[in-house]
C-alpha cells in the first residue's frame, strides 16, 4: 500500500534513529547469534565424540595392574581398561605426559597424518605440536629414546590438557600429551597405571567393585568424570557460554525493545493529526496498527538479519577461543535453523509486543480528539508551579527541559545505568579474577619447584613436604593434606587475617561453604576401601582460591593414617632439587603455572574487555538516540533561540552539555549494583569453576568503565552539536509547527 | 432522500458545566445538493458535521444516512461507513507531507471498492502537473486542491467541507468553490460546506444557519449562483 512510503521516506529522513535502532537490534542478535551457533555446534559434536570414543565414567589410580580386570569388568557390567602413563620432562623443560594408546575406552581419533604403527611411533596434541613446531614424520627426543610423530590426534578425556584432574592451567608450550603403543609404555621403567571405566548401565556397584580391587592392588583415587577437569571442564564453559552468555544479549535487546517502541510513540506523536485524518477517511486502527508496526518489524527483521551474517561471521572468532583452549574436534559451524529462527523471533517479538503495547493506547483515541491534537499537548508535570525564583536562567531552562522530558530522562538514567552496570560487571570479573592470581602467585604460592613423586616416599628432602589421602565426606572425595609445620612455602591466612602455620587443623573456605563446616566442628571422613573412620577436629577456616583440603601436621597424618614416619608425596623447594626423574610423576614451577594460568584466563579476559566495548557501544546507541529524539522536539525552540541571537555553543550548552549528569548518575547507580550482585555472579561462577574467587571490584578498572561511558558521552555531545547547527531556523518556522 | 437528521442533541459535559453544542436539529438533505452552513464561532457547525461524518458519537436524537442510522453503528461500523460514503475537506488541508501529491491521493483511493481514476482527478483539481511535489512545495490554495481530490477520489457520497476556504485569498477560494461545484455536477456528489463567509451561501441549494446550537433557519435557495458569480 501507498501509505508506507510515508514510514519508509520518515525512516529515511530520521536515518539517525532508524539505523541506530537497526543496530542496536543487529548487536544484540549478533551476540545472540555468534554464541549460540558457535556453541551448540560444539556443544552437539561434543557429545557425539564422546559417545564414539567411549568417554570414560571414573578414572581409577592404581598402584600397579589389577589381577583379574577382565573378569572384573564382567562381574561389575562395565568396559574397564588399563593405561599406562608417565610424565616426562624433555631438555628444553617441556613436560610430555606419554600415554598408551586405548582400544575401548577413551579411544584416541587421529586427526592429522597418519596412525600408530611401531614401538617408535607417537602421536602428539596438535596445540603442543603447533606451539613447538614439531611436524608430522619428525623425530621427537623423549627420555632419551627416538620417537617419530605419526601425527596429530586427540582424546575425549583430555579435552583441557593440564597436568592434574583438578588442575585448569594450560601452557600449550610446555605441556602437552602423546600416545605411544601400549607395549612402549608399559615398558618404560616409570610408568603408572590407572585405569579407565566406562560403565554399561546405570548401575555401576562402585563401592563393592573397588573393595575387590583392594584385594589385588592399593588404589589411590577414584575420580568420576564430571569432577576430572581434563574431561569435564569444558561443559562449564559451555554452560556460560550457551546459557549465560545469552542472556545479556537479551538484556540488551530489551532495552533496544523499548527505544524502538519510544521512537515509535514518539513518532505516532508527531503524527497525531495525520492519524485522526486517515481515520477520518475511514483507515481502521487496524490498518493503521499494521501501518505502523510494520516499522518495528522492519527494523527488527533488518537488525536481526544483519546480527544474523555478523553472527556468523563472528563465530569463528568465538570457536577459536574455545579451539585455542580445549582440544576438541574441528567442529564446524552450521546455523541450526532452531538457532536462525530464535534470532529472528527474539528481536521481532519483543518489539512487536512492546509497540504494542505504546501503540494501542494511541490509537484507541478516538478520531476527534486526534485531529484536535489534544493528546499532544503535555500535560504532565505543571511548571507553573515551580516558581524557582532567583535561579538562573540557564537552571530554569534546564529544570523545565528535564521535566518536560522525564520519561525520556528516566528511560536515559535506566539504560546507561544498565549498560554501566555491565561495564562494571565484566570490570569486577576482571578485577576478580586478577586479584586472584596475585594472591596466589605473589602471596599464597612462595616456592619455586614442586615435585610429586609416584610413590611414597620417606625423609627428610631440602624443602617443605606434604603427605595426601583422598577420603570420603558426605560421599565425596576430598584430599586430607599433611603439611610440614611452618611451611613457608604456602602463605595462606585463615578467614581472621591470621597466617597460616600448619600447627593445627585447617580447612579450605570453598569446603567450609560447601558442607557447612566451621572453626570448632569436628568432621567425619570415611575410607572408600576399609571400614575406617576418622574424625578430625576442625580448628581454623583457610582462604584458598584454587584448592580444596583438610591440612594437619605433617607428622600427625603419618601417624594418624598409618603411614610410615616421615612419608611424603609432594616436596616444594625454593631451588630446583636433583631427583631420579623416573620417580617423579610431575615437577612444576612457579613461573610455569603462573603463565598456564594466565593463559587459561586470557579468553576469559578478552570476552571480557569485548563486553565492556559492547556495553558502551550500547549506551552510545541509546544516548544518541533519546537525545536526538529530544533535540528533534525542542526544534522550534532551537530556532528561536538562535533567532534570539543565542550562539550555537550557548545553545547546546543549554540542551545537551547537563547531560553529564546523566551519566554521572547512572554510574553512581551502578556501583552499589554491582557490589551486590557480583558476589553473587563471582559465586555462581566460583561454583562453576571449582575454585573460591574473591569478589573485588578494581578502582582503576571501574574508573576505566566510566572514562568510557564518558567518552561515549563527550562522543554523542560532538554528533549532537553538528545536529544543532544543522538546524535551520528559517525552514523551521515555515513548517510552522 | 439522502439524509435525515432527528431531533440531534449534543451536550458536553465537562466537570464545570454541562453545555448544549447541538439542540433538537432537524435537517433533511436530498442526493447531489450542496448545503452551506452558516452561523457565528462557536454555534455547533463542526459539531454537527462531525456527527454526520461519523467521527463523533454520545449525542441524542438520530442521524440517518442512507438509510443506515448512525446512532446504531459501533466504532468498526462507523469506520465502515466513513470509508464507504464520506470524504473530508479540512481547513488546513492535512495532507500526509512524507506523499507526494499523487501518492497522498492514493492513499485514499486504496481503501475505496469503487474509486475514481486517479490521474483523471488531478486533472480535474488542475493539479496534474504538480504530481510529483510534495506538499511542502505547494501553495495553501495548491494543497487544498489536493485535498479536495485526496477526499473526492474515493466516490464517496458525501464531501464534508469544515471552513475549506478558510486559510485561502480571494483568487484560491474562488477556484476552490468553483472545483467544489464542478465535484457535485460532475459526480454528483452531495456536498455540506461550513464557512463563516455568506457570500458562500448563494451558491448552495440549501442554506442552513446555525446559532448556540439551534437553527435559526433553513433556506433553499431558488436560484443558485455559479460559484464563478460570486463576490465577497
Ligand atoms: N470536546 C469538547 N468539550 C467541550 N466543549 C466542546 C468540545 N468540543 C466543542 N465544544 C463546544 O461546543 C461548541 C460548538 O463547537 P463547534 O466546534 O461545533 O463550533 P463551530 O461552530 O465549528 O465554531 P468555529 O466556527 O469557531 O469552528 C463550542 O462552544 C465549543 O466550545
Ligand atoms: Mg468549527
Amino acid at each position: 500500500m501507498v501509505i508506507h512510503k510515508k514510514l519508509l521516506r520518515g525512516s529515511l529522513s530520521n536515518h539517525l534513529r532508524f539505523i541506530g535502532s537497526i543496530l542496536m537490534i543487529a548487536i544484540c542478535v549478533c551476540m545472540y547469534t555468534s554464541f549460540a551457533s558457535s556453541m551448540w555446534s560444539l556443544f552437539y559434536e561434543l557429545q557425539d565424540y564422546r559417545e564414539n570414543c567411549n568417554l570414560h565414567d571414573y578414572l581409577l589410580s592404581v598402584s600397579n595392574e589389577i589381577d583379574n580386570a577382565d573378569a572384573l569388568a564382567d562381574q561389575y557390567g562395565i568396559d574397564l581398561e588399563c593405561r599406562y602413563y608417565c610424565e616426562i620432562s624433555r631438555d628444553d623443560g617441556d613436560v610430555i605426559r606419554l600415554m598408551s594408546a586405548n582400544e575401548l575406552v577413551d579411544r584416541y581419533v587421529v586427526r592429522e597424518g597418519g596412525d600408530l604403527s611401531g614401538e617408535h611411533d607417537l602421536l602428539l596434541d596438535r596445540q603442543y605440536a603447533k606451539a613447538n613446531a614439531c611436524s608430522i614424520g619428525s623425530d621427537f627426543e623423549l627420555n632419551g629414546k627416538t620417537y617419530t610423530v605419526r601425527g596429530y590426534y586427540t582424546e575425549p578425556d583430555f579435552t583441557l590438557i593440564t597436568n592434574s584432574v583438578k588442575g585448569i592451567s594450560i601452557n600449550h608450550a610446555s605441556y602437552g600429551i602423546a600416545i605411544a603403543s601400549k607395549e612402549a609404555v608399559s615398558s618404560l621403567p616409570q610408568a603408572a597405571v590407572e585405569y579407565l571405566i566406562r560403565c554399561r548401565s546405570d548401575h555401576f556397584a562402585r563401592e563393592d567393585f573397588l573393595k575387590d580391587v583392594y584385594a589385588s592392588a592399593m588404589v589411590e583415587k577414584l575420580i568420576a568424570c564430571e569432577s576430572d577437569n581434563r574431561a569435564a571442564y569444558i561443559d562449564g564453559d559451555l554452560k556460560i557460554y550457551t546459557k549465560g552468555m545469552q542472556i545479556i544479549p537479551l538484556f540488551f535487546l530489551i532495552v533496544a525493545s523499548f527505544v524502538v517502541a519510544l521512537i515509535l510513540s514518539k513518532l505516532m506523536k508527531a503524527e497525531t493529526v495525520q492519524i485522526g485524518v486517515l481515520y477520518a477517511m475511514g483507515y481502521r486502527p487496524m490498518d493503521l496498527y499494521r501501518h505502523y508496526i510494520s516499522y518495528a518489524v522492519v527494523i527488527s527483521v533488518c537488525g536481526g538479519l544483519l546480527g544474523i551474517g555478523s553472527g556468523m561471521l563472528l563465530a569463528p572468532v568465538l570457536r577459536s577461543l574455545v579451539t585455542e583452549r580445549y582440544s576438541v574436534p574441528p567442529f564446524r559451524i552450521s546455523l541450526e535453523p532452531g538457532t536462525a529462527a530464535v534470532s529472528l523471533l527474539i528481536p521481532v517479538c519483543f518489539l512487536v509486543v512492546l509497540c504494542s503495547l505504546f501503540m494501542i493506547s494511541r490509537l484507541m483515541q478516538s478520531p476527534l480528539t486526534l485531529l484536535r491534537n489534544q493528546a499532544a499537548e503535555r500535560s504532565g508535570f505543571s511548571f507553573r508551579g515551580l516558581a524557582m525564583k532567583g535561579a538562573s536562567f540557564t537552571t530554569r531552562f534546564r529544570t523545565r527541559e528535564i521535566l518536560r522530558n522525564a520519561g525520556r530522562y528516566l528511560f536515559m538514567v535506566f539504560g546507561v545505568s544498565v549498560s554501566a552496570v555491565m561495564l562494571l560487571l565484566f570490570a569486577a570479573v576482571l578485577g576478580s579474577l586478577n586479584k586472584m592470581m596475585d594472591e596466589t602467585f605473589s602471596r599464597i604460592v612462595n616456592y619455586e619447584y614442586m615435585y610429586t613423586y609416584a610413590d611414597m616416599t620417606t625423609g627428610k628432602p631440602d624443602g617443605y613436604r606434604t603427605n595426601l589421602n583422598y577420603l570420603l565426606l558426605d560421599g565425596e572425595e576430598i584430599s586430607v593434606n599433611g603439611v610440614d609445620t611452618h611451611n613457608t612455602h604456602m602463605q595462606f591466612e585463615d578467614t581472621d587475617g591470621n597466617p597460616v602455620t600448619f600447627e593445627d587443623h585447617g580447612i579450605t573456605i570453598n569446603l567450609s561453604e560447601k558442607f557447612d563446616i566451621h572453626a570448632g566442628d569436628t568432621v567425619t571422613l570415611k575410607s572408600r576401601y576399609t571400614d575406617a573412620e576418622y574424625r578430625i577436629h576442625i580448628d581454623r577456616v583457610i582462604v584458598s582460591y584454587a584448592e580444596d583440603f583438610i591440612s594437619m601436621p605433617l607428622d600427625e597424618f603419618n601417624t594418624y593414617f598409618g603411614y610410615p614416619e616421615n612419608s611424603y608425596l609432594i616436596v616444594t623447594s625454593d631451588h630446583a632439587l636433583e631427583i631420579d626423574p623416573e620417580l617423579l610423576l610431575s615437577v612444576s614451577s612457579r613461573k610455569n603455572s603462573r603463565e598456564s594460568i594466565d593463559e587459561t584466563l586470557k579468553p576469559v579476559r578478552y570476552l571480557m574487555i569485548s563486553m565492556m566495548v559492547m556495553a558502551a557501544l550500547v549506551s552510545f546507541i541509546l544516548m544518541s538516540i533519546i537525545i536526538s529524539m529530544i533535540l528533534e522536539d525542542s526544534r522550534f525552540t532551537i530556532s528561536m533561540l538562535k533567532i534570539l541571537g543565542y550562539s550555537d555553543k550557548r545553545i547546546s550548552g543549554l540542551l545537551i552539555d547537563f547531560n553529564r549528569y546523566i551519566v554521572i548518575l547512572a554510574f553512581a547507580v551502578s556501583i552499589p549494583l554491582i557490589l551486590k550482585s557480583s558476589s553473587k555472579i563471582m559465586g555462581y561462577l566460583s561454583e562453576m569453576m571449582g575454585m573460591h574467587i574473591p569478589t573485588y571490584l578494581n578502582p582503576l578498572h571501574a574508573a576505566i568503565g566510566f572514562a568510557m561511558l564518558y567518552l561515549v558521552f563527550i562522543a554523542v555531545k560532538l554528533i549532537m552539536k553538528r545536529k544543532i547547527l544543522s538546524i535551520d531556523p528559517a525552514e523551521t518556522l515555515k513548517s510552522g509547527e | 432522500m439522502l439524509f435525515e437528521v432527528k431531533n440531534l442533541t449534543k451536550n458536553y459535559n465537562t466537570p464545570a458545566q454541562k453545555f448544549c453544542a447541538l439542540n433538537k436539529v432537524n435537517i433533511q438533505a436530498e442526493e447531489g445538493e450542496i448545503i452551506v452552513i452558516l452561523g457565528p464561532s462557536g454555534s455547533g457547525k463542526s459539531t454537527f458535521l462531525n456527527i454526520i461524518g461519523g467521527l463523533d458519537t454520545g449525542y441524542e436524537g438520530d442521524v440517518i444516512v442512507g438509510g443506515t442510522n448512525l446512532r446504531t453503528l459501533g466504532n468498526a461500523a462507523l469506520c465502515e461507513y466513513r470509508r464507504r460514503n464520506i470524504g473530508f475537506v479540512f481547513q488546513f488541508y492535512n495532507l500526509i507531507p512524507n506523499l507526494t501529491v499523487r501518492e497522498n491521493v492514493e492513499v485514499c483511493s486504496d481503501i475505496s471498492d469503487k474509486p475514481l481514476n486517479i490521474d483523471e482527478v488531478l486533472a480535474a483539481v488542475g493539479i496534474s502537473d504538480k504530481s510529483r511535489s510534495f506538499p511542502k512545495e505547494l501553495s495553501g490554495g495548491q494543497q487544498q486542491r489536493v485535498s479536495i481530490a485526496r477526499a473526492v477520489v474515493k466516490n464517496p457520497r458525501i464531501l464534508l467541507c469544515d471552513e475549506p476556504t478558510g486559510a485561502l485569498d480571494y483568487a484560491s477560494a474562488k477556484d476552490t468553490l468553483k472545483l467544489l461545484e464542478h465535484v457535485n455536477r460532475q459526480y454528483g456528489t452531495t456536498i455540506l460546506i461550513i464557512t463563516h463567509n455568506p457570500a458562500i451561501a448563494d451558491m448552495a441549494d440549501t442554506v442552513i444557519t446555525l446559532r448556540s446550537g439551534e437553527i435559526t433557519s433553513i433556506r433553499r435557495n431558488a436560484e443558485k449562483k455559479q460559484a464563478e458569480e460570486i463576490e465577497w
